[in-house]
């Protein structure tokens, strides 16, 4: 049997304080049932659709550095997360 | 210009909220199980639209546009339905199914983390978040493009 892989990703995807963060699994089993896994579970807890509305409705609302610090948030915090859990885990 | 499109000029005084996945009134009512199952509906179906697309979808060429492409259509739909949702005064579980559900799950922050970080750990780092940062705002333009398109409709018929 191959060996077993795990990366553990982590990301955030809003800049609400509620927001959870989210995680990934990856690993090499042969059948790639992780990886689908992966794709359901956490690619349908994350979104990148809701990050880009929000910061359009901030900017039609004249909040514009929110909408900026929201985004820039987010993708800081998001790539941060992935780096240390890659990290921590190994690629 | 109807009273819905007036409203949506953000002349009134009640501004619906930022997050397209709350309710546009004030009160946070808890989620029902119809909500529940109109998010996890939606989102199967997202989810799984995206894989088929990320799986089976060619790649013409070496740019990573896939994800681009996912997430871009997907912040233009959510541009477009949120603002017809605003307008119109969708019910919560429908407004679920569209935004949390089917968008939410098309779309994905998580792997373009996961990308930019095998990028870097293949010593591509600028190029990893350039690529990042680029879908980042095809997303948001497409997600003004949605909502302008929309609002340009609504007045149109209203």
């Amino acid at each position: 049997m191959d060996s077993v892989r795990l990366r553990v990703t982590a990301s955030t995807a809003s800049y609400r304080p509620d927001t959870l963060g989210s995680y990934s699994w990856s690993g090499a089993l042969g059948n790639h049932l992780w990886d689908l896994a992966a794709v359901g579970l956490l690619g349908g807890f994350t979104t990148a659709s809701t990050s880009a509305y929000e910061a359009v409705r901030l900017g039609e609302e004249g909040r514009i550095k929110t909408a900026i610090g929201q985004s820039a948030f987010t993708f800081v915090a998001a790539l941060s997360a992935a780096a240390l859990s890659a990290t921590i885990f190994g690629p | 210009m109807t009273r819905r499109a007036h409203e949506i000029d953000g002349q009134a005084a009640a501004h619906p909220p930022i997050d397209p996945d709350l309710s546009h009134d004030a009160s946070r009512r808890p989620l029902t199980v119809q909500c529940i199952s109109a998010v996890f509906a939606g989102g199967v179906i997202g989810s799984f639209l995206r894989s088929l697309a990320l799986t089976h979808v060619p790649v013409a060429n070496a740019l990573p546009w896939k994800l681009w492409l996912v997430n871009s259509s997907g912040a233009f739909a959510l541009g477009l339905c949120a603002t017809l949702i605003e307008a119109y005064r969708a019910q919560d579980r429908f407004r679920l199914f569209i935004t949390a559900g089917i968008l939410g799950g098309w779309t994905t922050y998580s792997s373009i983390a996961a990308t930019v970080v095998q990028g870097g750990h293949h010593g591509y780092w600028l190029s990893a978040i350039s690529y990042a940062l680029v879908g980042l705002l095809m997303a948001i333009g497409a997600a003004l493009l949605g909502r302008r398109v929309c609002l340009r409709v609504v007045r149109s018929a209203g």
